[in-house]
């Protein structure tokens, strides 16, 4: 039997995500309004990558942030930056997302047979969520 | 007839397994049951970056202690 060209795109797929989570909520007292944005704008921060060569040769030379004040934190520290540009250009994509019920570290989705977690990327979200901790 | 000693499988899910190789490393954890972590309830994206997959199944959540990262949760797409 000749396999759907077309197969529809609902359902659960092999792709999973691990969120690393620091419990820290928006002030209650600040909220509603724009002191809750500017919690959440301080916070959130991504991976920008330099990276060479194309496809499965693509490696990751350079790491920087962008965001809030979170990212400026996070381009100071050097070391931190030389140990994420160590990792593939999957895992060296970072989120660091402020939701309602805690400030979420993630990656890329991954199948069920590449989904798990390195020492050193285990490390990589420990140093995130330290600054995420540091700030006020 | 099967000639072979048939497979013993041990069922875990997700947080357990999760749970499994955060110890590998070092970390210790505990998972908690589906659906009764803190993380679990609510939004699991802010929505501030573009793109953000809309259909999301929640596969459960660990505790983590010694570290500065609080909980763990699994999602899976779709």
């Amino acid at each position: 039997m000749m396999q759907d060209p077309n197969p529809l795109p609902w359902g659960a797929q092999d792709r999973f995500q691990a969120h690393f989570i620091v419990q820290q909520y928006p002030d209650e007292e600040l909220s509603p309004g724009k002191e809750s944005e500017s919690w959440r704008l301080r916070r959130v921060a991504r991976t920008k990558l330099k990276t060479t060569g194309h496809f499965g040769s693509k490696k990751v030379v350079a790491v920087t942030w962008e965001g809030g004040k979170l990212a400026e934190d996070l381009n100071t520290d050097s070391s931190l930056n030389e140990m994420i540009a160590g990792q593939s250009v999957n895992d060296a994509t970072i989120f660091v997302d402020p939701t309602d019920n805690g400030i979420r570290i993630y990656g890329k989705w991954k199948n069920s047979h590449d989904f798990g977690i390195t020492k050193e990327l285990f490390d990589i979200y420990d140093n995130i969520a330290g600054y995420i901790k540091k700030i006020n | 007839m099967e000639d072979s000693e048939p497979e013993t499988i041990v069922l875990k899910n997700w947080p357990e397994k999760f749970s499994d190789m955060l110890s590998m490393i070092g970390v210790n954890s505990t998972p908690n049951k589906t659906g009764e972590g803190d993380v679990e309830k609510g939004d699991y994206y802010s929505r501030c970056f573009s793109q953000t997959t809309r259909m999301i199944t929640n596969k459960g959540s660990l505790k983590v202690s010694g570290t500065n990262i609080d909980s763990v949760q699994i999602i899976q797409k779709g």
